[in-house]
């Protein structure tokens, strides 16, 4: 499953968890979730129109981020953390810089 | 200024027209801006290339003659010239607001005597806010109606655009609460607009004070601007969308100086480099903001698609989708904004600072006009609807 789709899961069983709340904290957290993961549904669309070659990494660090900002709320707010698949093998840390050579120094 | 304007506009036909003009009076206003802010020269010039370029006329509806531009097309003209100086993006904000709630609550014969108007060039400035009232969204200036013309009475600030205004549209009460906005005649008597503005930030956007004593109009100039938000419209979400715009702009605007004075930083003595430009933590640094630039750009387009959804079919679902995905991008617009116009200096070093450079004003601009109202609310707005199901308040801040 792609970071994306597992961030709106999580968002998903966390939000079913909680039900509901009047606590202006507990909302606004989702209100910032939802956020996040709009955003890098939004920078995922825009690979289809977006000539640049790094539009996609772009979008998978959007998620990658999310993701972790879902995990954390998940853990906060549940009290329980559901295990994130290992992304040992593709590091978010390189990605920024990924993005940033290309941008800075129009190097890919 | 006269109540009349010095040049005819140019009548912009198609979206495409529109990025293409805005695209060009960025690239001129953007050689001025840094002087213009250091000086607190208002661009009285400036405005007047802007509005006869036909750009104050775009969302007026085909059929009163405009191009009726989508909202995605507005966001961009406000994004690039905001990027180019935020002062000059900001100072049509209430004008374009006008503009929809002639469209959403004026008489036929009022719709087509002011879409004339403004495709002709006229500008309208706003008088709406005030500086004591109870909160943002109260009123202590009255409207009072007698016979065939209304009297309005009351003090505003925040008059974003009066200045260089030749209509001042005017909110005032009437004896129920209800809002309403008188058109006035820049020149009419009564009507005083002081150049007090002083903030740090978006020095040139002239967002003094109006004073109203005892200004009478006659009802043809007079809309009930409540009515707007009574029922569902795109009003609220449309008035939010340009501010949106305009910090998206200065978060544009401030990466691009971050670019080019991150290329002429020193390497740092540890890096090992022979340039600042191939610092690894400086690269990350930009694609950080890289992407969170483009990431705001992309939700600022999706607001603008159900602005233009919320509009060609007004109802419950559609506004408050509008609400939520333009808060969105307001929380998203002030986030980047404030984040790449503090970074800049962080990744461009320390003589990125001196005076000549002027790069502090993209932080003044971005801290200035994201304090509009607060994104901290934006949030618990977006929140409330996801987790309890509760759609926005209809309002021109949401």
């Amino acid at each position: 499953m792609t970071a994306l789709n597992q961030a709106r899961q999580l968002l998903e069983t966390t939000r079913r968890f909680v039900a509901h709340s009047d606590d202006p904290y507990v909302i606004s957290r989702f209100g910032d979730l939802q956020i996040r993961v709009d955003l890098a549904a939004a920078l995922l669309e825009r690979v289809d129109t977006h000539p640049s070659p790094v539009a996609l990494t772009e979008a998978h660090i959007a998620a990658a981020e999310a993701l972790i900002a879902v995990s954390n709320a998940e853990f906060e707010l549940t009290g329980q953390r559901t295990a994130l698949p290992s992304s040992l093998d593709d590091p978010l840390r390189h990605k920024y810089r990924t993005v940033g050579n290309y941008h800075l120094n129009g190097v890919l | 200024m006269s109540a009349h304007p010095q040049y005819p506009a140019h009548l912009i036909r198609s979206d495409a027209e529109a990025i293409e003009v805005a695209t060009r009076l960025a690239t001129r206003f953007a050689v001025e801006a840094s002087a213009r802010d250091r000086e607190r020269r208002l661009p009285v010039a400036e405005l007047d290339e802007f509005s006869a370029s036909g750009l104050w006329g775009i969302t007026v509806p085909k059929a009163y003659g405009g191009a009726g531009v989508s909202y995605v097309t507005v966001a961009e003209v406000i994004k690039l010239i905001s990027a180019a100086d935020p002062s000059l993006g900001q100072i049509p904000q209430n004008h374009l607001g006008i503009v929809d709630i002639l469209q959403q609550t004026a008489s036929e014969s009022q719709k087509h005597h002011y879409f004339e108007k403004v495709l002709a060039g006229y500008r309208f400035g706003n008088a709406f806010s005030e500086a004591k009232s109870r909160n943002a969204g109260t009123f202590d200036t009255q409207i009072r109606f007698h016979g065939d013309t209304a009297q309005i009475d009351g003090e505003k600030f925040y008059c974003t655009g009066a200045l260089f205004a030749h209509i001042v549209p005017t909110v005032g009460n009437n004896e129920h609460g209800q809002a309403f906005i008188a058109l006035l005649e820049r020149d009419a008597p009564g009507l005083s607009v002081i150049d007090n503005w002083d903030g740090f930030g978006q020095r040139t956007t002239a967002s003094g004070g109006v004073t109203l004593d005892g200004v009478t109009v006659p009802l043809s100039a007079v809309i009930a601007a409540h009515e707007a938000f009574d029922r569902p419209t795109a009003h609220g979400p449309i008035s939010q969308i340009i501010q949106a715009a305009v910090d998206t702009g200065i978060a544009v605007g401030a990466l691009e100086q971050a670019k080019l004075h991150a290329r002429q930083a020193r390497p740092w003595i540890d890096s090992q480099q022979d340039h600042g430009w191939q610092d690894p933590f400086t690269i990350a640094g930009i694609g950080d903001l890289q992407w969170r630039v483009h990431g705001t750009e992309a939700i600022l387009a999706r607001a603008g698609r159900a602005i233009d959804l919320a509009l060609a079919e007004p109802n419950e679902d559609t506004v408050a989708n509008a609400s939520l995905i333009v808060a969105q991008a307001k929380v998203l617009s002030a986030e980047t904004a404030l984040l790449a116009s503090s970074k800049l200096f962080e990744l461009a070093g320390t003589r990125s600072v001196t005076g000549k450079h002027n790069l502090d004003r993209f932080w003044r601009n971005a801290r200035t006009h994201t304090l509009h109202d607060p994104a901290r609310w934006k949030y618990h707005l977006i929140g409330n609807y996801v987790l309890n199901g509760v759609k926005p308040a209809r309002h021109a801040w949401n």
